[in-house]
């Protein structure tokens, strides 16, 4: 054997460092990290302890031998460090003899400087002398060196100094900064993890996982390489090569050391160079198993050893079964040895299943208590695993009769025969252990059909669903170029291969890829259905709709195409033609899939429902409740298709009008049983709108809560009853309620941005109507400080916050709001437009009265009547704010009357008299409910006489005037004499008791 | 400078205790200390910082206490510190000398083998003697010396299992006595722990122990980092690990922010972020402390809080001590006596109000809870009650 190509696969070190350079994996970063911080430790005054934790044959010396390699090499902290690694085999009791071996591996490291005779009056004296005196030796020679110290088996050391000895150790380190600690273990004892351990938290821990099944294939393609071996090294990336190594992955559980063995056989073909490492291997390796089986209480050890002897994961129950004990026993105890890391487990539906956790000490078992020295199963599997049937069987009469060859291939061949392809199985079972639960029901049975015919196909159908679509497309496109592939097989990786190119976004490539299946020879007629549906679907995507029609077309008049197919066709081909706006053709193919012969329930249930929602778009909800009722009365419809129509036909009575019987299709939805939780809740929902719409608050807000309510439900929905609820609560004046849902809604995760700005407006909105005006700005900045906030919402925002620093009195501030309303009142839809643009007008108006700008102020209000007189109906506003702000102006009589006529002549040239006439009542109403401020009897006498007068000549004004000056009177009596209402007429009476707030009953 | 969780730090780069040292320096001048502080604080940073930089006129000593199990050997370590301590000035101590050599003490060398002693050892004398040698020789350079005591409650804890409680009781009395007399000659002594001193002394009193041995001392606390230092950590060894990060002052305020200052924990975070090898950012940080919080194998052992709960306050009080953290951890507004005292009752785990402001007080010193200004309590720090509510599926 060449040196350079020697892997010792126990001693690590033995390995010249290059070679270990060159065949490592997976822990680049961590190496490259812990290099970093043991430079640092020697360059400055931190000091790092880093421990690395991993079972045996998990490359613990691997990667020390390469820190110390790397730190050996770096000169320029040569000076200022020195390195004790630390014979592995010896043990320490006490803190004077672990101080002993450092100065011993120094001695053998550096020997000129560390001498033995300076170690020798050390051993005369008493231990705490001793260990004193060689504490300051070490430190001496040290001057200003960090002295690194490699441990390995730090577990085993801290049970041998037991907590005094720990306890002086970490009292020698902290008193005597000069130490960096790297070390390895095989499990976190509670001498480091625990709290109250006196090494708690001092080392920086990493666990050392096992390989991946990437990294065990790189690992083994830099083996490859590093013995010149390009052949192997190319082949263990191939799909075949690959597909080879995900199934040997379950036999090695990722341990790298079996690894390093099976190379020597994966890169020389020798069953010789594999059993002989391997049988050295397990002979070094049995005690150490043996003794960790002998720790276990009875229990467990009698699990362990059952379970050594499965040949797969096993479920409780018969574990149970076989050891005579209860399962809940045996559960107990499996967690105890899960926790112990003595064995894994896997879940199958409910079902637990357990295993070894190192596959090599169940071959330790199994050799131990196999005294007829037959071949060793984990070895005999690798072969099944490495060789097909007929490599085996090539092998085996190439080989001697009685050889150690040939027995193992005979093995394997038996075994084979026996139990089936286990490369198969363990390539299936893989896969499934790696993927997620919910993928499985979608890519386990493609794996699962592939692997029949083709592992390659089974490989690269499970890196793809690995999200390994580079690699899957690689492994697809050798699958494409086998020379010896079955066409089907050719044809499902270009099928496949299109799908990931399309995952990919590259159409072009997708499309040719099913193009390919379509032209192939000899193709099952279902292959070739799939890629004209998927090419269809692409086509689609890309807006190509004849295309995509020709596609679903040639399905359905594909000879012996399976009715699944043609049914999905003719669904796809709906849809499209639903997309191009030609209805006709979409009901005809829904009602095809309804007259097809021997179409399953479910498809016709679904064909009627999408039929009757193409009815509804075409207006005609005759058809429409035709085609839902055709579903609910459908013998063995499933009750999700029912609950659809159900919701289907219940939104179209809504739409008509017809709440009732909407109620009475929610209220039928949510009472069936087995429907999906989004069908309720959509029943829930559309109920509490249907209720809101009758009136019926109360349940309405029962519907919603339901909804907020429901376990698992999705965040829109219950963003959608929030929103539901609230504006039932604004609906019934329950502003604090409608408030806190705005809050609920905003605080929801993962709401789109645009939705959360909704809620804040429609908070502000509130807020301003509950008075809690400062709240109110907050919530009105955050929309109008939005980028996402539509230009319709930032209008509306800016009136509201306009009106909500009018009634701070911040007159600039709501100016400017109010004409940047204005600016942009174009972007409210114009059904709701007027209200805002009229009423930024008035608004306006009022600042520049109060602002004492007259002139401008009666522009502004003419402009706003001008803008509501071009609406239809013609709009006006509340003009009631106007004249407060007039008659709060206190001016002398002469000049209130010559406004007053100003003003009442612009109402009378829009036609808005009686709109005057209302806000003066109304005004009235404003002065009799702030009684304590009410104004002198002369102020209010000289305000009716200036309003007589402006429109004495007004005919529509004159019965307004009448009100005004009765209610004018009324408040004259300091709102006492409710006598005075008596001058009205009883209809004109209660106009101005309206406006009072007062019972008609109180003054009558 | 790299992220170093558990590690020791270079004094020269300690960040965010300059502060508590001068506090800690104008104390001693007038008494000694108590420090107590959640392990893993920084404790021994600060100790040995004192150590390495002292004020000018002391003379400070450290020695870290756990690995002493006997009063005996406590007080041969303090004579042999005091010794090697002196002979750096040729000087020696000369009375525990003396009476070293009266009680069969030979001389090797220049260095005094000690005589083997049986279970009576006379370590009060020596512990005594070693003190006041030191004192009289350091008064006579007008310098004042300073024992740097570290996991005292440790030590106390083990003499108590090997000598027995009424020994743990003398060492405790015998350093009030010598802070008592040798004080005003200058002598301090600042006395650490990360299990609570009072918890010792409580378990003690259980064993009609009645002296109150530390009320000589000042308590000092010492906190987590204030909230700019912790920034400051984060910040430098973002920078020391050189790692990838588009937003360096978000990433070094959410780290400080979600480690409630505890460089321990700061260290950590900055260790993961750079392991997992991705742009450092605020979501990564929550999502690698929220992996750390749910990590079944609690790597941050914070279970420990829950797990010494019987063990501090009994198991008589377990459920009630349970009932006050769940109680205060579920509520966003900190509780106050008498409305825990309402919800206790009616669990039917409490009823006594005097009981509860104890247990209240206990758990308080233990670093679970806090007052505001209205007396009303909270947890002490948030990752230990977001830890709480998640471990108690509150």
């Amino acid at each position: 054997m060449n040196d350079r190509n020697f892997l010792s696969v126990f001693t690590p070190s033995r390995t010249p460092p290059e070679d270990l350079e060159a065949i490592f994996v997976q822990r680049q970063l961590m190496l490259a990290d812990a290099v970093e911080r043991v430079r640092e430790s020697v360059t400055t005054g931190n000091k790092h302890h880093l421990l690395f934790v991993g079972p045996r044959g998990t490359g613990k010396t691997h990667l020390v031998t390469l820190l110390v390699h790397r730190l050996s090499l770096d000169m320029d902290i040569q000076d200022r460090l020195a390195i004790a690694w630390l014979n592995e085999d010896e043990t320490s009791t006490t803190l004077l003899e672990f101080l002993r071996r450092i100065y011993l591996a120094l001695n053998k490291r550096y020997p000129d400087s560390y001498s033995l005779v300076a170690l020798e009056p050390i051993y005369d004296l008493d231990s705490d002398t001793a260990e004193r005196r060689l504490g300051n030796l070490l430190l001496e020679h040290l001057q200003d060196r960090t002295l690194l110290v490699v441990v390995e088996n730090l577990d085993a050391l801290f049970e041998g100094l037991g907590e005094p000895g720990q306890q002086r150790l970490r009292a020698f380190i902290q008193e005597n900064p000069v130490l960096c600690i790297v070390a390895t273990a095989q499990r976190l004892v509670d001498d480091i993890s625990k709290r109250k351990s006196v090494f708690f938290g001092f080392f920086q821990t990493e666990s050392l996982v096992t390989l991946s099944v990437d990294e065990a294939a790189e690992m083994l393609g830099k083996i490859a390489i590093l013995r010149k071996q390009a052949d192997a090294a190319a082949f263990l990336s191939t799909p075949t090569g690959r597909s080879r190594i995900q199934a040997l992955h379950h036999l090695s559980g990722g341990n790298h050391r079996i690894y390093i063995v099976l190379s020597q056989f994966i890169t020389r073909d020798s069953i010789d160079a594999l059993v002989g490492p391997f049988a050295k291997m397990i002979d070094e390796m049995t005690p150490y198993y043996q003794e960790r089986i002998r720790w276990l209480p009875a229990q467990q050890r009698k699990i362990v050893e059952y379970l050594c002897t499965c040949e797969r994961p096993v479920p409780v129950k018969d574990l149970a079964r076989r050891l005579f004990a209860t399962p809940q026993t045996i559960s107990s105890q499996l967690k105890d040895l899960r926790e112990k890391g003595y064995v894994l487990s896997a879940q199958r539906g409910r079902e637990s299943l357990y295993e070894m956790a190192e596959p090599l000490m169940r071959l330790c078992v199994e050799v131990k208590e196999n005294q007829t020295r037959e071949p060793m199963r984990l070895l005999v599997d690798f072969l099944r695993v490495w060789y097909d049937d007929s490599g085996l069987f090539a092998r085996l009469q190439k080989s001697e009769k009685g050889s150690l060859d040939h027995a193992y291939l005979q093995a394997a061949m038996d075994k084979n025969a026996k139990f089936g392809n286990l490369r198969k199985q363990l390539l299936v079972d893989g896969f499934r252990a790696e993927l997620r639960e919910e993928q499985h029901k979608q890519w386990m049975p493609l794996i699962e059909s592939a692997v029949e015919d083709s592992e390659e196909l089974a490989y690269a159908i499970g890196e793809n669903a690995k999200g390994h679509i580079e690699e899957a497309i690689a492994a697809y496109s050798a699958v494409i170029q086998m020379p010896d592939a079955p066409v089907n097989v050719v044809a499902r990786a270009f099928l496949n291969r299109g799908v990931a190119y399309g995952q990919q976004g590259d159409s072009e490539k997708e499309i040719a890829d099913y193009t390919a299946v379509i032209k192939l020879p000899n193709v099952t007629v279902e292959l070739i259905a799939k890629a004209l549906i998927n090419r269809g679907i692409t086509y689609g995507e890309l807006g190509d709709y004849e295309n995509e029609i020709a596609d679903y077309t040639a399905v359905i008049n594909l000879p012996n195409a399976p009715v699944g197919q043609i049914v999905d066709a003719f669904f796809y081909r709906g849809f499209s033609y639903g997309q191009m706006g030609d209805s006709e053709k979409q009901i005809a193919d829904y009602t095809a899939v309804i007259n097809l012969p021997n179409v399953p329930v479910e498809e016709i249930a679904r064909a009627l429902n999408n039929r009757g929602i193409t009815y509804g778009q075409l207006g005609d909800s005759e058809k429409e409740i035709a085609d839902y009722t055709a579903v609910i009365d459908l013998p063995n419809a499933s009750n999700e298709q029912i609950a659809k129509a159900l919701n289907n036909q219940g939104t179209t009575y809504g739409q008509l009008g017809d709440y009732e019987h909407a109620i009475a299709d929610y209220t039928a939805v949510i009472d069936l049983p087995n429907v999906p939780v989004e069908q309720i809740i959509d029943a829930f929902y559309n109920r509490g709108f249907s209720y809101g719409q009758l009136g019926d608050h109360e349940k309405a807000v029962t519907d919603y809560t339901a909804i907020i309510n429901f376990p698992d439900a999705p965040a829109e929905q219950i963003a959608n009853a929030l929103n539901g609820r609230s504006w039932v609560y604004s609906e019934i004046s329950e502003l604090e309620k409608a408030i806190a849902d705005y809050t609920s809604f905003i605080e929801l995760p993962n709401m789109p941005m645009e939705k959360i700005i909704l809620a804040h407006y429609s908070r502000g909105v509130e807020l301003l109507n509950h008075g809690e005006i400062d709240k109110s700005i907050e919530d009105f900045n955050t929309v109008i400080n939005s980028p996402n906030t539509p230009a319709e919402y930032l209008a509306r925002t800016l009136s509201f916050r306009g009106s909500a620093y009018l009634r701070l009195n911040q007159l600039n501030n709501s100016e400017q709001d109010f004409e940047a309303t204005l600016r942009l009142v174009a972007d409210i839809p114009i059904e709701f437009r007027v209200a805002f643009h009229v009423g930024a007008h008035i608004a306006l108006a009022e600042i520049r009265i109060a602002t004492g700008l007259w002139d401008y102020a009666l522009s502004t209000l003419a402009e706003g009547l001008k803008q509501g007189t071009t609406y239809d109906p013609p709009y006006f506003g509340d003009s009631t704010d106007i004249l407060k702000a007039f008659f709060d102006s206190g001016l002398a009589p002469a000049i209130r009357r010559e406004r007053a006529r100003q003003l009442a002549q612009i109402y009378q040239d829009y036609n808005a008299v009686p709109h005057l006439g209302e806000a003066l009542t109304r005004h009235v109403g404003s002065l009799y409910r702030n009684l304590e401020n009410l104004p002198a009897s002369d102020n209010l006498e000289q305000w009716a006489c200036a309003w007589e007068e402006a429109g004495k000549d007004m005919p529509a004004f004159r019965l307004p005037l009448r009100i005004f000056r009765t209610g004018i009177d009324f408040l004259k009596t300091g709102g006492k004499d409710r006598g005075v209402l008596l001058d009205l007429k009883q209809e004109e009476r209660r106009i101005l008791q309206q406006a009072l707030g007062l019972d008609a009953a109180d003054s009558s | 400078m790299k992220a170093n969780p558990g590690g020791q730090i270079d004094l020269r780069e300690v960040v965010g205790r300059d502060e508590v040292i001068e506090q800690i320096w104008d104390t001693i001048a007038q008494q000694s200390i108590r420090m107590n502080a959640e392990r893993r604080i920084g404790k021994t940073t600060i100790i040995k910082k004192l150590c390495a930089e002292p004020r000018s006129g002391w003379v400070p000593i450290f020695q870290d206490l756990e690995q002493y199990h006997t009063a005996l050997e406590f007080a041969e370590a303090v004579y042999g510190e005091v010794d090697r301590f002196l002979s750096k000035w040729k000087r020696t101590a000369h009375r525990t000398k003396k009476f070293l050599e009266s009680i069969g003490g030979t001389e090797i060398g220049g260095k005094l083998k000690l005589p083997k002693f049986d279970r009576n050892a006379p370590w009060k004398e020596i512990l005594t003697k070693s003190i006041e040698d030191l004192v009289e020789e350091r008064d006579k350079h007008d310098e004042r010396p300073l024992f740097l005591w570290d996991e005292v409650p440790y030590m106390l804890a083990s003499i108590s299992t090997r000598d027995g409680e009424r020994v743990a009781m003398e060492v405790l009395d015998t350093l009030r006595a010598l802070r008592q007399d040798q004080g005003d000659k200058g002598l301090r002594m600042i006395l650490t722990g990360s299990i609570g001193i009072h918890h010792v002394i409580h378990s003690l009193k259980r064993q009609n122990y009645a002296n109150s041995p530390l009320n000589d001392t000042f308590p000092l606390e010492i906190l987590p980092l204030a909230q700019a230092h912790a920034r400051e950590l984060a910040a430098k060894l973002v920078a020391g690990e050189n790692i990838p990060t588009g937003t360096p002052d978000e990433l070094a305020d959410s780290i400080a922010h979600i480690a409630d200052g505890f460089p321990f924990y700061i260290h950590h975070i900055v260790k993961a972020i750079k392991l997992s090898g991705r742009v450092a950012s605020p979501e990564l940080v929550e999502e690698i402390v929220s992996g750390q919080l749910l990590d079944a194998n609690d790597p941050w052992e914070l279970n420990h809080y829950r797990e010494r709960i019987p063990v501090y306050y009994g198991k008589e009080d377990e459920a009630a001590v349970l009932g006050i953290l769940d109680g205060v951890a579920v509520r966003d507004a900190p509780v106050s006596i008498s409305d825990l005292l309402t919800e206790l009752k009616n669990m039917g785990l409490l009823s006594d109000r005097e009981h509860l402001i104890t247990l209240l007080r206990l758990v308080e010193q233990d670093h679970y809870l806090s007052r505001d200004t209205q007396g009303h309590y909270q947890f002490r720090f948030a990752l230990l009650k977001r830890w709480w509510i998640l471990s108690r599926g509150l």
